[in-house]
């Protein structure tokens, strides 16, 4: 079985939000972080796998190798990227993602306050807008948040 | 109660809520019910009755984590309520308990509109920082925000204390036996508490765990320092020393690492904000740096202080050493041409993110949650010593891994970075920590319900006491079949006082 139950945007990736409540919440087998910055940074990428838990299978892809990495892993996934650009371009690539969840998006670059900790710049949001058709995208930053829908704001 | 006591404890409730000016340690042991409870005991006139309230109240926050900046409840604001009601209305600790949990959930208000309102002085601060980024930096960070968090919390607790006094004085001057319902819910929320604790680590043998060690409290009473010894010879082992190329600076030395340090450990969140969250105290702490770097060159030291006032957000203590290897690369940037502001903001932003992971699971769920319950367990055993003994290895451990953050991080660089972040693979002790927590839990939930038990004069303690451990195992189960907490604890409330009514 491989299905994708969650993806989640954030730009601290692989953040303590993620390790203490969404993993343990989703019950998931496999978190699949797509960033293209992160894999060509030999550093950061040893960084980030070293400080994942132990219990779970952590991998570190491009948007370009991630059919590549997908094919090799099993289980309850979870994705994480920096931005919503990168999740419209799996969904054109044929990936199938239900639900979207916004846990943290800074401020700075161009970007607007959206609600509390989430940021947007205009191409963001059109790209959010544009996921809503296919997928659920709400902004729900632990599990224990209600979510609230991105075209409900 | 006078307006004088009111005041005090509001400014108790502001000190544990800062965080500020205690070296990053004051959120593990302030903010906590136990020294809330424990400085308004002292504030109030009678340290052990505070003390022990705060402590029962501790249990009830025992697996709180602030991962997220969203609480359960307000540890701090019930161990003052609780200390208060037990020694102004001369009730069982229990009791005190279960009056002031609910009415203490109004701390959490705080809580979720600091991080909007400390956005007002992030503007103040963009307006300001052309003119005197130093200046403008400590006002916002420091001066403002703290002032107002001082002001706020002598109005709230101000006011939630005194209806608590007037409700609390009504009902219990109007119905005395209300103190043994009170009492009964208490020990209730604290068993709840308890077992929905021991759900936090997913392991089959848990909860044989957990009733194993109760059933041993209840019946043996081990001398806490027995225990302590067993634990300690778990985490006896010998650490392997830096093979590393260590980095020498003609600038920077200890001095300056040492006074970053001591910035970023006081006002990590002094002015925590939803837009910035910790990124005010990270181009604070960089300050001292800067200033060295930067002698005689205002002008390029205050690019560099706005250029660090960016998003940033991590584990604090753990995270460190990221602040070590950012102060690296601010020091190599002076001679080398290949290194610039972007590519150290990078460096920040990919960094912070997977340190905040390890980082929250080893402070929050590993080093606060067991010291926190061996300064519980000194507590209610009657040793006070072993209470102190588990404070000072707390706030031990933050500073020195804060402070070994920097220090590695600056002088071993990368290969720093990397070895914290393999901290909890490389320590024994965290590997066995899960189980470390379920079986301390269990025996300070026993010498707890032991020692309420024994403050009601019931007969047949022991027996009693072992009793209830089949409420423990009856509530774990329902927790595991998905019913939520809070239905639970209001549920225990409705049928106590369906109970009283009957009666």
């Amino acid at each position: 079985m491989r299905e994708i139950i969650l993806a989640r945007i954030d730009d601290r990736l692989l953040h303590g939000q993620v390790v203490v409540k969404w993993i343990p919440h989703l019950e998931a087998d496999v978190v699949i972080i797509v960033d293209d910055e992160l894999d060509n940074n030999p550093f950061l990428k040893k960084v980030t796998l070293t400080a994942a838990p132990k219990t779970i299978d952590i991998k570190v892809t491009s948007v370009d190798n991630f059919s590549e990495c997908f094919k090799n892993v099993k289980g309850r996934i979870l994705l994480i990227a920096k931005i919503p650009q990168v999740f419209e371009n799996l969904i054109n690539q044929g990936v199938e993602i239900k639900r979207i969840v916004l846990g943290g998006m800074g401020s700075g670059d161009n970007r607007k306050n959206l609600y509390r900790n989430i940021h947007v710049s205009t191409e963001e949001m059109a790209s959010l807008i544009k996921l809503a058709d296919t997928a659920e995208v709400d902004i729900q930053i632990i599990p224990d948040d209600k979510p609230r829908n991105i075209l409900k704001i | 109660m006078t307006l004088f006591n009111y005041i005090i404890l509001g400014i108790i409730y502001f000190i544990g809520s800062s965080t500020s000016f205690t070296f990053g340690v004051g959120y593990y042991t302030l903010y906590r019910s136990v020294f809330s409870g424990l400085i308004t005991g002292f504030a109030l006139g009678n340290p052990a009755a505070g003390l022990m309230a705060g402590a029962l109240t501790n249990i009830l926050f025992i697996d709180f984590s602030s991962t997220g900046g969203s609480l359960k409840g307000d540890p701090c604001m019930a161990g003052i309520l609780s200390a208060m009601a037990a020694i102004k209305f001369d009730i069982m600790p229990a009791a005190a308990i279960s009056l002031s949990f609910p009415i203490s959930m109004i701390g959490l208000v705080l809580w979720r509109y600091r991080l909007s309102i400390n956005s007002i002085f992030i503007k103040n601060l963009k307006r300001t920082i052309d003119k005197d980024p130093e200046k403008a930096i400590s006002i916002n960070n420091i001066y403002l925000p703290q002032l107002l968090l001082l002001a706020i919390s002598i109005v709230l607790v101000s006011a939630t204390s005194w209806f608590l006094y007037r409700f609390g004085s009504m009902v219990l001057g109007r119905f005395p036996e209300m103190e043994i319902v009170l009492n009964t819910t208490g020990i209730m929320l604290i068993i709840l508490s308890s077992s929905s604790a021991i759900l936090w680590f997913k392991y089959k043998y848990n909860i044989i765990m957990f009733s194993v060690a109760y059933l041993v409290a209840v019946y043996f009473h081990f001398d806490p320092y027995l225990v302590l010894i067993v634990i300690m010879l778990l985490s006896a082992q010998k650490r392997k020393t830096m093979d590393m190329e260590k980095y020498v600076s003609p600038r920077i030395g200890k001095k300056e690492i040492i006074r970053s340090w001591m910035v970023w450990m006081n006002f990590t969140h002094s002015c925590y904000s939803f837009e910035m969250m910790q990124g005010v105290a990270f181009s604070h702490s960089m300050i001292p740096v800067l200033k060295k770097l930067y002698k005689g060159k205002k002008d390029r030291k205050d690019d560099a202080i706005k250029r660090h006032l960016e998003f940033f957000n991590t584990e604090p203590n753990v995270g460190s050493s990221i602040h070590g290897y950012i102060i690296q690369m601010e020091d190599r940037m002076i001679d080398d041409r290949q290194i610039s502001g972007p590519m150290i903001s990078d460096h920040k932003k990919g960094l912070m993110g997977a340190v905040a992971g390890m980082g929250d699971f080893t402070t929050q769920t590993v080093i606060a949650p067991i010291t926190i319950l061996g300064m519980i367990y000194g507590v209610v055993t009657d040793e006070i010593s072993m209470f102190v003994f588990s404070t000072l290895v707390m706030i031990g451990t933050v500073m020195f891994l804060s402070l070994k953050g920097f220090f590695d991080g600056f002088y071993y660089g990368e290969e720093g970075v990397l070895r914290r972040v393999n901290l909890p693979n490389e320590i024994k002790i965290f590997k066995y920590s899960h189980k470390i927590f379920v079986v301390l839990l269990g025996l300070v939930a026993g010498e707890s319900i032991y020692t309420i038990l024994s403050a009601t004069g019931i007969g047949a303690l022991t027996g009693g006491s072992a009793a209830l451990l089949l409420l423990f195992i009856i509530f774990n189960y329902i927790l595991r079949k998905g019913i939520e907490l809070k239905l639970l604890v209001l549920s225990i409330y409705i049928l106590n006082i369906i109970f009283l009514i009957i009666r």
